[in-house]
């Protein structure tokens, strides 16, 4: 494809015209980054391609608001973040938005295209989270929120952010130590 | 914290790809959002448009009444030559025009009129300006066969709307004094006159074809966006007065176009297209002046077209859909005709009339029966015909 021999700027340039073949350079850059973040929110591979396909849209749709300032990796990841908070909020309004429950590992919930074993087991272990313990360990672990923009993000406590991102934390490292004994 | 780095790693870099389907559905939604924008840009455009033809089309209705009302009220006026009081009507000799006037038999005992004391003979011909002054009234007391009235000096100029200037300076009880009008020179009487004419005619139409696509099409909403459409007619006119308003007119048209443009949405693209229907008609109208010698004429009758040649245009391509569509159509005229002597024997009418078809022209195909998509025939057009005429 010979992506990488485009700048961003440039890239953002064509795709700013409307060009498909920018776009597709954009997506084929970002994409693999971006559904792995998608995939630790979403915790399902099925989800996880929705959110990600959403997120490039409105890459694609809003490209012209990116000015060059800051790196569009980091625009880009901005949107990814949003769309899947906003994804999983929208499910939050038939299902607990914080469960103190954990749920079972559906069989569905690992992606059979992780190659390594690492990848496949931090996913199943990433499923078995609580949706809002697991957003919030996200936005901890992967964005670098603090507590205090976790909560007001997600419009909850900034102690509840904090015993959450303990418990999810602490779930995880549990399940994956477990796995590997 | 290691923990952390180490989950960010694993997230960040060892997921692997997502699936195609992911990109694809990326671009079906991008595929929508290019069509859906070209489709609000061609509506908004069209809403443009739309406004913009019917400002077009109020201003040429007033333009059209202001021009059809100063060509009356000028008619009216005494500028124009057609609104002149016949002379006849108050006992004289039309004259068309006076240079000189005299006094030839003067009444029996009385004075001749300039020879009496205070009445000076002037040459009209003279220049206002170099005459001498006068006196506004006679010195002398009225008596019967003289003229009572003042005596101003008689501006060849003014003597054309001669009936106010003669009843001045005629004699008030003797009807025997004449007026001897020399030079006469005949002037053009423009009104049409009962005598048979013949000449060529042209017209510029907007063509309506109304069916439910059409009307469907003026919808904002519809993704059929109807386009005024226009058409052209050509062919000859022959006519009669048959009394003194009424004239009987035969027109034929070689060629009579009716068209209706559309912008249609096809494969998620804007074209072009258009039904073109090409009639040679034949039209019986009554032509009634609207005053008596009057240039202005409403004109009614009928018309019967027979199509010879039916198309689809679709972008560059054309159909013909000769088989959809009935040969015969026929229907009703109506309109006004304002008609203008050029110069004998030259004629020229202009007219703005209105033509509306009664059957339902389509006549069907395997899918749609014609009662299913009745299509009527609507037409505005701008009239221009060049006559000679033959007098009686």
């Amino acid at each position: 494809m010979g992506f990488d021999l485009y700048s961003d700027r440039e890239i953002a340039a064509g795709c700013a015209n409307n060009d498909r073949r920018y776009q597709e350079m954009l997506y084929r850059r970002y994409s693999p980054k971006m559904y792995g973040i998608c995939l630790g929110y979403a915790g399902q591979r099925a989800l996880a391609q929705d959110i990600l396909q959403d997120a490039f849209v409105k890459v694609f749709r809003n490209i012209r608001q990116y000015n060059g300032e800051g790196s569009l990796e980091s625009w880009i990841r901005k949107i990814v973040t949003n769309t899947a908070i906003d994804s999983l909020r929208k499910r939050a309004r038939t299902e607990p938005y914080l469960s103190e429950s954990v749920p079972e590992v559906h069989s569905g919930a690992v992606d059979p295209g992780i190659k390594t074993l690492e990848a496949k087991d931090i996913l199943t272990q990433i499923a078995r989270l609580p949706e809002g313990a697991r957003m919030v360990f996200n936005l901890y672990a992967l964005e670098g929120y603090s507590h205090q923009e976790i909560a007001k993000r997600l419009d909850i406590s900034a102690g509840t952010s904090k015993s959450q991102y303990s418990r999810a934390r602490q779930l995880l490292k549990d399940w994956i130590y477990k796995q590997e004994a | 914290m290691e923990f952390d780095k180490w989950y960010k790693h694993q997230i960040e870099s060892n997921m692997g790809n997502p699936p195609d389907e992911a990109w694809e559905g990326v671009q079906n939604t991008l595929d929508t959002d290019l069509v859906w924008n070209r489709v609000v840009a061609e509506l908004d455009a069209r809403e443009k448009s739309r406004a913009i033809s019917l400002w077009a089309a109020a201003a040429s209705l007033l333009l059209l009444i202001a021009a059809g009302s100063m060509f009356y009220f000028f008619s009216m006026s005494g500028d124009s030559p057609y609104a002149q009081q016949p002379a006849q009507q108050i006992g004289l000799p039309m004259p068309a025009r006076m240079e000189q006037i005299s006094v030839s038999q003067p009444l029996a005992g009385a004075q001749p009129l300039f020879q009496r004391p205070g009445i000076v003979r002037h040459d009209h011909r003279q220049p206002v300006h170099d005459r001498p002054a006068e006196p506004e009234t006679s010195p002398i007391p009225d008596e019967p066969g003289t003229i009572t009235a003042s005596m101003n000096p008689l501006p060849s100029a003014g003597l054309r709307s001669g009936p106010a200037f003669i009843a001045e300076i005629m004699p008030p009880y003797d009807r025997t004094a004449q007026l001897q009008i020399i030079e006469q020179i005949p002037e053009e009487d423009p009104t049409p006159k009962p005598r048979f004419y013949i000449g060529i005619s042209g017209q510029l139409a907007n063509t309506w074809v109304v069916d439910g696509k059409t009307t469907a099409g003026l919808r904002n909403s519809d993704l059929t966006a109807t386009r005024t459409s226009y058409g052209q007619s050509a062919g000859i006119v022959a006519g009669k007065m048959i009394s003194d308003r009424i004239g009987l007119q035969f027109a034929f048209d070689f060629t009579s176009v009716k068209r209706q443009d559309y912008m249609e949405y096809i494969h998620g693209h804007y074209v072009a297209t258009s039904l073109d229907m090409d009639y040679s008609k034949f039209s019986v109208l009554t032509n009634v002046q609207l005053r008596p010698n009057s240039p202005h004429q409403a004109v009614m009758g009928f018309y019967t077209g027979y199509l010879k040649n039916a198309e689809n245009h679709i972008g560059g391509q054309v159909e013909s859909v000769n088989s959809q569509y009935a040969r015969f159509d026929y229907g009703l005229i109506a309109g006004y005709e304002y008609v203008r002597t050029l110069g004998d024997p030259l004629q020229l009418g202009m007219g703005a009339f209105a033509n509306y078809g009664l059957p339902n022209v389509f006549a069907g195909d395997e899918n749609i029966p014609g009662y299913l998509n009745k299509t009527k025939l609507l037409s505005f057009h701008l009239a221009f015909s060049l006559r000679y005429t033959f007098a009686e």
